[in-house]
């Protein structure tokens, strides 16, 4: 129904497909979206990830956790140019009736077994983010790893999800009355994944068209212009 | 000349923004570059390209072919098209 794609993010779903989807986050708190990621896209990004580099990482906001983070990759651009579409922004809004939503941050981790690997209790709350969403990039079907989501205040369990197909994404409640944390990865493949929050501010047009040039180039006569800029300016995005 | 498979597209009002994959680079392309990145990743020889972007836009054809030139030149060198059998 939702799919990004190279071209953009392409949307076909009914007005019922987005409402059952509208009913499942306001009963679950979450909600999946099959192969978000095109099949033939997935591919170029699993092959940029391979030759890529992890390292491990411990978030200091947050009770234990350790996992594997993607270092310097066109893989990490790629998902941020992909994500960051106003097309998505709106659907992923119109379904979870959140805040306007302007941008995505996330980042491309990795959770391999047995070495301890996991996230604890938390909620994301704060830096504007209003949504989470994780995208499965594993090329393998792996065991645990699994999204759990509980009340805050009773610590009473509301969901628990598996997302092992390849290219499909999770998106999920952020709120102070929740807490959401990924249990370890189980027997022999790991889980590798895109995850990050949806977020009011900043813009991320900002980061992707220099108005002031924008400006100059209208007007100017007819005439083709390309502006190499770079790699993707993710502190834009933070 | 066709779009390079590994170039992501989007655009942004007016204006298109390319990423290249092979490269982790990003380009802005301006309204006329954007409807001929457009036209050519769409499927449309160069040739093509050009003969609707004469309906489109008040510009002359020898006009047209230099800056048709020009850009081609441009995202070749960037490797964002490949020579196209």
């Amino acid at each position: 129904m939702i799919q990004v794609t190279r071209r953009g993010t392409e949307f076909s779903g009914s007005a019922e497909a987005l409402e059952d989807l509208r009913s499942q986050f306001e009963r679950h708190h979450y909600f999946q979206l099959p192969g978000l990621l095109e099949a033939g896209l997935l591919e170029l990004i699993q092959r940029q990830i391979d030759r890529g580099e992890f390292r491990e990482r411990v978030h200091e906001r947050i009770d234990s956790n350790k996992e594997l983070c993607l270092t310097e990759s066109a893989a990490f651009g790629a998902l941020l140019f992909l994500m960051n579409d106003e097309k998505l922004f709106r659907v992923i809004q119109d379904i979870t009736q959140c805040a306007r939503i302007n941008s995505f941050e996330g980042r491309v981790y990795r959770l391999n077994p047995g070495q301890g690997h996991h996230d604890s209790w938390h909620n994301d709350i704060g830096e504007n983010r209003v949504v989470g969403m994780s995208v499965n990039l594993s090329r393998a079907v792996y065991s645990g790893g699994v999204l759990q989501i509980r009340k805050r205040e009773s610590g009473e369990p509301v969901g628990e999800v598996v997302n092992t197909g390849s290219g499909d994404a999770i998106v999920f409640r952020l709120s102070r009355d929740f807490q959401h944390r990924i249990t370890e990865v189980e027997g022999s493949v790991s889980k590798t994944a895109f995850a990050g929050w949806f977020k009011a501010q900043p813009d991320a047009s900002s980061a992707f068209i220099e108005n002031d040039q924008k400006r100059k180039d209208s007007q100017l006569p007819f005439s083709f212009r390309i502006r190499p800029r770079g790699p993707i300016p993710a502190d834009h995005l933070y | 000349m066709k779009p390079n498979p590994n170039v992501l597209f989007k655009r942004l009002g007016d204006e298109m923004v390319l990423f290249n994959l092979d490269t982790d680079h990003f380009y802005e392309l301006n309204a006329p570059a954007a409807r001929f990145w457009e036209l050519l990743s769409a499927g449309s020889d160069t040739a093509q390209v050009s003969e609707q972007m004469l309906d489109e836009y008040a510009v002359d054809r020898d006009q047209l072919a230099n800056e048709a030139g020009a850009l081609l030149a441009s995202l070749q060198q960037e490797g964002l098209v490949t020579s196209g059998e």
